[in-house]
C-alpha cells in the first residue's frame, strides 16, 4: 500500500476564555485558538495529508458558546478536501449531547464526531480505533477494546485516545489509565494521543502531539501538531512536529545571588528579537536573594521590558532582598528615615515573625527605598 | 572629612585656575571684601560635592562664566583615613563632562562611579540630609522674592529647619508618608474600611460579584446536566419501554392471560351447569321429604285431633249436670233469703216504732231541765249584778296600799319631827294632873313638843311649852294632807275603815266568782242558749203499734237480721257455685266444639292421599331415590371443580397484562412528554453556553482574587511603611531636640549667661528664648539675635553629627552679617569653642572684625594649571 500521511492534534480547548489574562490579550489569545484551525488546515495541505485526527478536548467544555461551536464547524467544514475525525476527551465528553448535536447539524460531511469505540475504515486499509470519552471522568481504560478489534490483514490500524498513560511521569494526572504498551498489544500502527498539552512521546508509536495553540506555562514554546506518516502496516511510523501555535509561552526560573546583574540575567532569558515579544508570554519563577538597590535594579529592568510582551508575570515569592548595614545607607545615613528603615530591616531578620509579617517588612522596606530614591 | 584645598577654573569670572589651600582642621577664616570670589568658591564647594556632573541645571549655569567655557573645580579632602581628590567638569558637550576620583594620589574612578563613590564617601543625599550642616549662608539663592535682609533671615531659618529635618527625615520623610497616605487614602478610608472608588473596594466588589456569578453559573450548570441526566435516564426508559422485544412480551403476556380466562371461564361454565343439576336433585329431594314430612304429620294431627274431640266432648257432658244440680240448690236458697228477709223488716219496724217512744220521752226530759236551768241562771245573774254594785263600793287593794304608804309616809313624818323636837313627860305624884286640852296627859308617857302647847297644871296654872325653832318643816302636815286627801278620795275617814271596807269587799269578790261559776255551771254559754235549745224542741206526738221496749226490740231484730243475712250468704254461695259450674260447662263446650273443628282441618292434608300410609311409603321411595342421584352429582362436581383454574386468578391475569400494557402506554406517553419538555429546556439552557462562561468566571475569580491579594499586600506593606516611619519620626523630634538643647545651651550663654531656648518639638525649631527671666517669641528678636541663635543651633548640631562619628565641615558665608562688633566677639568664641571637633570654614567680607576670630587664615592664589 502506500503512505498513509495524516495530521495528528488535539486539546484545541476552542472557547477557552483566559479569564485570567486582561482584555486586550484575552481577545488576542481566543482569536489565536480559532485561527490555529487555519493552520492546521494549511499544515495538512503542506504535507498532502487528507486526514486530520483530533485526540480529544477540541472544545474547552461541553457547552461552548454557539459562536465558538459554529464557526470552528464552519473553518473545518470549508476544508473539504480534508477528512477530521474527532474524539471527545474530558473537557468535551460525549455527555455534551447538545454541544455534539449542534455541532454535528453545523459540520459537513468531512467532519466526523466518533461516538463510539468501533473500528472504522477511514481509507481504504486504514482503520480507524477510536475511544471517545463517555463522561468527563470514565474510570476505565478506553482503549482496551483495540486489542480485540479485527481488522483485515495488513490494513493500518490507528488508535485515537485521549488521557493519560499509566507511569506517564510525575506531573501527569493519576487517573491515567491507559497502558504505555496499548500500541503495542493492539497492534497498532500508531496511537495519537491527546490531553498532555505538550509533545511528547510514549515509545515509538505513542505520541502525545500537545495542544497546537499553547495556554499555559507548564509547556514552553509555541504550540505544534505532528503530521504521522505510516509507510505499513508494521512499519515505523515517522513523525514530525509542526509549529501552529502563535502565541510563545515561556516558563523559566530566574536564580538570582547578590552580586548578579539581574537586569542582565533576565534580558538572557528573554527573546532578543524585540519583534517577536508581542506575541511572547512569560512566566519568571525568581528566587534567591538580591541586594536592595540590585532588587530596585531589577525590578526597573522588569518595568521596562514588561511592554514589550504579551504579558510578562513575575513569581517573586521566593526572591527576598539582602540587607547589609551599608545598604540602609542608600535611605538615610541617620535620622528617622534611617530609623525606619533599621526597624522594618529588624523584622525582615526576626524569625519570630510569621513568614508573612517577615515578607510585609521587607516589602516596606523595598518600597522605603523606592519612594527615597523618586524622591 | 575635611576639605584641604579647592581649585577653580572657568567659574564665574575666575577664568584662569585659582586655588584655595592649606584648609586647617579647626577654624578656617577667609576675609576678603566684597566681589573678591568668597561667594564663587561657597558655591563651588557646594557644587563640586552635590552636584552631578552630568547635571546642566541652573547652578551649573549659574557656574559658568561670562565668556563661556566649562566650569571646572577641584576639592581635596581627607575622609576615611585617606587624602581624596575630586574633580568635576560640567559642560554642554556629552563628551567633555568629566568627574574623577584620586584616593592617595590614585584615580579611582571616573564619571558616574565617580559619583558613586562620592556618594558613599559624602554619605548624604543631595538635600536635607547631613551634608546640609555645611552651608550656612549669605544669599538669595532659591528663595522667593523679597528684601535682602529678610530673605537672608529666612535662608538662615531654613537652613535650620533643614538641618532639624534631616534629624527627623526631612522632606524626604514627609514625601515618603505623603505617598503612603496617599496610596492608602486610595483604598482606605480614616476608619480603615475599603474606599468608595478606590481599587480595594472596586476589586472586592468585582470578587463578591464573580463569586455570585460563579455560584449562580454552577447551580445552572447543575440543574443542566441534572437535566441531561434525566433526559439520559428517560431515552433509556422510553427506549425499554418502546423495544419491540418489550411490546412482544406484553402482547404475549396478554394473550396468554386471555387464553387462560377463556379456560376459565368455560370450566366456570361446567361448574356452574354441575352445581344446577346438583341444585335440582336437592330441590326434588327436599320436595319429596317435605312431603313426606307433611303426611307424617298430618297423619299424627289427625289422631291427636281425634284423641282430644272425644276427651272434650266428655268434659262438655259432665259441665252440664253439674251446672243443673247447682241450679236447683240455688232456687232453694233464693225461697230461704225470701222469707228471712220478710222477718227481718218486720222486727226492724217494731224496732223503729220502740225507738220513736224512747225519743219522746226523753225530750220530755231536756225540756224540764233547761226550764230548771233558766231559771237558776237568771237568778244567778241577779246576784252577780248586786255584787258587782258592793264591790264598786268598796276600797280596791291598790288604794288601800297607797293609803297605808301614805299613813306610813305620815307616822315617819311624825317620828322624825318628833325626834327633833323637845318632850315632855310626867309623873305624877300626886292627884293633880297636867292637862291638855282638858284633858290629862298620860304619865310616863314621853311627849314631844312639835308646836305650842298649852298645858294646864292643875293648881299651878298654864304652861306653854313651844318647841324649838325649825323642828316643824311641815312634812307632818303635808303628809297628814296627802294621806286626808287619799281617804276622802277613797271615801272613808281613816286607814282603818279603809282596811275595813277592803276586807268587805274582799268578801264580795269571793262571793261574785263563786255566783259566777255557778251560772258557768247551770249556762256555759248563756241563758240564750238554753231558750233557744228550749224553744228547738219537739212538739209531744201521738205513737201507735206495737210497742216494746227498745233492748227486747233490738235483740229481735238482731237476730232476723242475722238469718236474713245467712240466708244471703247461703244465695250468694248457691249463686257463685251456678255461675262457676256454667262457666265450666260453657269452656267445656267450646273446647269441645274446637277439638271438632281441629279434626275437621286435620282431614285436609289428608285429602286426595286415598291410602296415606301407601303414599307415604312412596314418598320415602322418592327420597331415597334422589339421595342417591345427589351423592353422584356431588362427586362429578367435585372432580369438576378439582380440575378447573380459578377464574378470579385468571382475570387477574387478564387485567393485570391489561394494566402493563395501559400503563407501558401511559409511561411512554409521559417519558416523551418529558423528553420533549427537557430537551427544550436543554436547548435554551445550552444555548446559553453555560460552562463555557462558567470556566471564564472562574479563571478571572482567581485573578481577581490574585489581585486583591496583591493590593491588600501592598496596603499591608505600606500600613507597615508608614508605621515604621511614624514611630521612627516621633521617636528622631524626641531625641533631637533633646540633643541639640544640651549642645546648644552652653553656646546661647556663652553670648547671654542665663539664657534657656524653646524647642518645637515638631519642628525642631527655636521658638522662643528666655533671658533674664523674660521669654521671647523669636520672631520678635532683631535680626542679628535671630542669626546668631541660627548659627549656634547650626553648631549644635555639627556638633552631634560630629559626636555621632560623623564630622563634616561647616561652610558659612557672610553668615554673621548683622552681628554687632561687641556680640562678635562672643560668636567668635563660640565658633572657636566648636572648631576645637569641626572644620569650620567662614568668608566674610568684614575683614577688620574678622581679624579678631583666629583660626587658620585663607587666601586665594592663582595658579597655572590645575593639577
Amino acid at each position: 500500500m502506500t503512505e498513509f500521511t495524516f495530521v495528528h492534534t488535539s486539546d484545541l480547548h476552542l472557547g477557552k476564555g483566559f479569564g485570567q489574562m486582561p482584555d486586550e490579550l484575552r481577545g488576542r489569545l481566543i482569536e489565536a485558538r480559532h485561527e490555529v484551525l487555519a493552520r492546521l488546515i494549511q499544515v495538512a495541505r503542506a504535507h498532502n495529508a487528507g486526514h486530520v485526527l483530533v485526540a480529544g478536548d477540541m472544545f474547552d467544555s461541553t457547552g461552548p458558546s454557539e459562536g465558538v461551536r459554529r464557526q470552528a464547524a464552519t473553518a473545518m467544514s470549508a476544508s473539504e478536501d480534508l477528512q477530521w475525525w474527532i474524539i471527545p476527551g474530558n473537557h468535551d465528553s460525549l455527555q455534551g449531547e447538545e454541544l455534539w448535536a449542534a455541532f454535528d447539524s453545523e459540520s459537513g460531511d468531512n467532519v466526523h464526531v466518533l461516538r463510539e469505540a468501533a473500528t472504522l475504515e477511514i481509507e481504504p486499509d486504514v482503520y480507524l480505533l477510536p475511544a471517545p470519552l463517555p463522561r468527563q471522568f470514565p474510570g476505565v481504560d478506553l482503549t482496551g477494546w483495540m486489542a480485540d478489534a479485527d481488522t483485515p490483514e495488513g490494513a493500518l490500524r490507528i488508535g485515537l485516545a485521549h488521557g493519560g498513560v499509566v507511569s506517564f511521569g510525575e506531573d501527569f494526572d493519576s487517573s491515567a489509565l491507559i497502558p504505555p504498551d496499548r500500541a503495542k498489544t493492539a497492534q497498532l500502527d500508531y496511537l495519537a494521543m491527546g490531553d498532555w498539552h505538550g509533545y511528547l512521546p510514549v515509545g515509538d508509536r505513542t505520541y502525545y502531539c500537545g495542544s497546537p495553540e499553547r495556554d499555559r506555562f507548564k509547556h514552553n514554546g509555541r504550540g505544534a501538531c505532528l503530521v504521522v506518516t505510516l509507510a505499513g502496516n508494521g512499519a515505523t511510523p515517522k513523525v514530525e512536529s509542526v509549529e501552529t501555535g502563535r502565541f510563545d509561552w515561556r516558563f523559566a526560573d530566574l536564580p538570582l545571588n547578590p552580586g548578579m546583574d539581574a537586569g542582565a540575567e533576565l534580558e538572557r532569558l528573554l527573546p532578543a528579537d524585540r519583534a517577536v515579544r508581542r506575541d511572547v508570554l512569560v512566566q519568571l519563577h525568581a528566587t534567591g536573594f538580591l541586594r536592595m538597590a540590585e532588587r530596585g535594579a531589577f525590578d526597573e529592568a522588569l518595568q521596562q521590558a514588561e511592554p514589550d510582551f504579551a504579558r510578562l508575570i513575575l513569581q517573586d515569592e521566593e526572591l527576598a532582598t539582602e540587607y547589609e548595614v551599608g545598604d540602609l545607607d542608600l535611605i538615610a545615613v541617620s535620622g528617622a528615615l534611617r530609623a525606619a528603615a533599621e526597624d522594618l530591616h529588624n523584622e525582615t531578620q526576626n524569625t519570630d515573625l510569621s513568614a508573612e509579617d517577615a515578607r510585609v517588612a521587607q516589602a516596606a522596606l523595598n518600597r522605603l527605598w523606592s519612594l527615597v530614591k523618586e524622591g | 572629612m575635611k576639605i584641604t584645598a579647592i581649585t577653580l577654573q572657568n567659574v564665574r569670572r575666575f577664568i584662569e585656575p585659582v586655588r584655595i589651600g592649606g584648609f586647617g582642621a579647626g577654624l578656617n577664616v577667609l576675609a576678603a571684601p566684597n566681589e573678591h570670589g568668597k561667594s564663587t568658591f561657597f558655591d563651588a564647594i557646594h557644587a563640586v560635592f552635590f552636584v552631578s556632573h552630568r547635571s546642566n541645571d541652573k547652578t551649573v549655569k549659574a557656574l559658568t562664566p561670562r565668556v563661556g567655557g566649562d566650569p571646572e573645580v577641584s576639592v581635596e579632602f581627607e575622609a576615611e583615613g585617606a587624602g581624596w581628590r575630586l574633580e568635576k567638569r560640567w559642560s554642554g558637550s556629552a563628551s567633555r563632562k568629566d568627574a574623577k576620583l584620586w584616593r592617595d594620589g590614585v584615580l579611582v574612578a571616573q564619571k558616574s562611579e565617580a559619583e558613586e563613590q562620592l556618594s558613599g564617601l559624602l554619605k548624604p543625599p543631595s538635600d536635607g540630609g547631613p551634608a546640609g550642616l555645611l552651608w550656612v549662608r549669605q544669599g538669595v539663592v532659591e528663595l522667593e522674592s523679597g528684601g535682602e535682609e529678610q530673605m537672608a533671615r529666612r535662608d538662615i531659618m531654613t537652613s535650620v529647619a533643614g538641618e532639624v529635618e534631616a534629624m527627623t527625615g526631612g522632606r524626604r520623610m514627609e514625601t515618603a508618608l505623603a505617598k503612603c497616605a496617599a496610596f492608602l487614602g486610595l483604598h482606605l478610608t480614616k476608619t480603615g474600611k475599603s474606599a468608595q472608588g478606590g481599587a480595594l473596594k472596586a476589586c472586592e466588589g468585582e470578587v463578591d460579584e464573580l463569586i455570585l456569578r460563579r455560584d449562580t453559573l454552577k447551580d445552572d450548570v447543575r440543574r443542566l446536566q441534572g437535566d441531561l441526566d434525566r433526559r439520559r435516564q428517560v431515552r433509556r426508559e422510553l427506549e425499554d419501554l418502546e423495544a419491540p422485544e418489550a411490546f412482544d412480551v406484553r402482547a404475549e403476556a396478554l394473550e396468554k392471560a386471555v387464553a387462560g380466562l377463556r379456560a376459565a371461564e368455560e370450566y366456570d361454565q361446567k361448574v356452574q351447569s354441575g352445581e344446577d343439576k346438583l341444585g335440582l336433585l336437592l330441590a326434588r329431594a327436599d320436595k319429596a321429604d317435605s312431603k313426606k314430612v307433611a303426611l307424617q304429620r298430618a297423619l299424627a294431627e289427625k289422631a291427636l285431633a281425634v284423641k282430644e274431640a272425644t276427651e272434650a266432648a266428655e268434659n262438655a257432658a259432665q259441665g252440664r249436670a253439674k251446672h243443673e244440680e247447682a241450679q236447683a240448690q240455688l232456687d232453694a236458697a233464693q225461697t230461704d233469703h225470701d222469707k228471712a228477709t220478710r222477718e227481718a223488716d218486720a222486727a226492724a219496724e217494731v224496732l223503729r216504732l220502740s225507738h220513736r217512744v224512747e225519743r219522746a220521752a226523753s225530750t220530755e226530759s231536756r225540756r224540764k231541765d233547761l226550764t230548771g236551768r233558766i231559771v237558776k241562771a237568771e237568778g244567778l245573774t241577779k246576784t252577780i249584778k248586786a255584787l258587782q254594785n258592793d264591790l264598786l263600793q268598796g276600797v280596791s287593794a291598790h288604794t288601800l296600799r297607797q293609803l297605808e304608804r301614805l299613813a306610813t309616809d305620815l307616822a315617819v313624818a311624825t317620828r322624825s319631827r318628833d325626834s327633833a323636837a323637845s318632850a315632855f313627860s310626867v309623873t305624877y305624884s300626886g292627884a293633880g294632873k297636867v292637862r291638855q286640852d282638858g284633858t290629862p296627859v298620860t304619865e310616863g308617857v314621853r311627849h314631844a313638843v312639835t308646836g305650842a302647847v298649852s298645858l294646864e297644871l292643875d293648881g299651878i296654872g298654864q304652861l306653854e311649852i313651844s318647841p324649838p325653832e325649825g323642828v316643824d318643816d311641815g312634812s307632818v302636815a303635808q303628809a297628814g294632807a296627802a294621806l286626808t286627801k287619799a281617804l276622802g278620795a277613797a271615801d272613808v275617814a281613816t286607814l282603818a275603815a279603809a282596811q275595813a271596807s277592803y276586807e268587805t269587799r274582799k268578801v264580795a269578790e269571793a262571793k261574785l266568782q263563786e255566783a259566777r261559776a255557778d251560772l258557768k255551771a247551770f249556762a256555759p254559754e248563756g241563758v240564750e242558749v238554753l231558750r233557744e235549745e228550749l224553744a228547738g224542741l219537739p212538739e209531744p206526738v201521738e205513737i201507735t203499734g206495737t210497742v216494746t221496749d227498745v233492748a227486747t226490740a233490738e235483740a229481735a231484730e238482731a237476730e232476723a237480721r242475722q238469718a236474713r243475712d245467712a240466708a244471703a250468704v247461703a244465695l250468694e254461695g248457691a249463686r257463685t257455685t251456678v255461675q262457676t259450674l256454667r262457666e265450666t260447662m260453657s269452656r267445656a263446650e267450646a273446647l269441645a266444639e274446637t277439638a271438632k273443628e281441629r279434626t275437621t282441618r286435620a282431614d285436609q292434608p289428608l285429602i286426595g292421599y286415598g291410602d296415606a300410609e301407601a303414599s307415604l311409603q312412596a314418598l320415602q321411595s322418592d327420597v331415597d331415590a334422589a339421595t342417591v342421584e345427589i351423592a353422584t352429582a356431588k362427586t362429578e362436581l367435585e372432580a369438576l371443580r378439582g380440575v378447573a383454574p380459578d377464574l378470579a386468578t385468571a382475570r387477574a391475569a387478564d387485567t393485570r397484562a391489561r394494566s402493563v400494557i395501559e400503563a407501558a402506554e401511559k409511561q411512554i406517553n409521559q417519558l416523551r412528554e418529558e423528553r420533549a419538555a427537557l430537551g427544550s429546556r436543554i436547548a435554551v439552557i445550552s444555548s446559553a453556553a453555560l460552562e463555557e462562561e462558567l470556566a471564564l468566571v472562574g479563571e478571572r475569580l482567581e485573578d481577581a482574587q490574585s489581585r486583591l491579594a496583591r493590593i491588600r499586600f501592598d496596603i499591608a506593606v505600606y500600613q507597615r511603611l508608614q508605621a515604621a516611619l511614624r514611630a521612627a519620626q516621633d521617636s528622631a523630634r524626641e531625641n533631637y531636640v533633646a540633643a541639640v538643647h544640651k549642645e546648644l545651651v552652653p553656646l546661647l550663654r556663652m553670648i547671654w549667661p542665663d539664657a534657656e531656648p524653646e524647642i518645637d518639638a515638631d519642628t525642631g525649631l527655636i521658638t522662643a528664648i528666655t533671658r533674664r527671666g523674660q521669654q521671647e517669641d523669636f520672631e520678635g528678636l532683631s535680626g542679628g539675635t535671630q542669626e546668631q541663635i541660627s548659627l549656634l543651633v547650626r553648631l549644635a548640631f555639627a556638633r552631634i553629627l560630629a559626636q555621632d562619628g560623623r564630622p563634616a565641615p561647616v561652610v558659612l558665608d557672610d553668615a554673621i552679617v548683622y552681628t554687632d562688633d561687641d556680640r562678635i566677639e562672643q560668636m567668635f568664641n563660640a565658633l572657636t569653642r566648636q572648631s576645637e571637633d569641626l572644620q569650620i570654614i567662614v568668608f566674610s567680607c568684614r575683614q577688620r572684625a574678622f581679624r579678631r576670630l583666629g583660626g587658620t587664615t585663607l587666601s586665594i592664589s592663582r595658579i597655572e594649571k590645575v593639577a
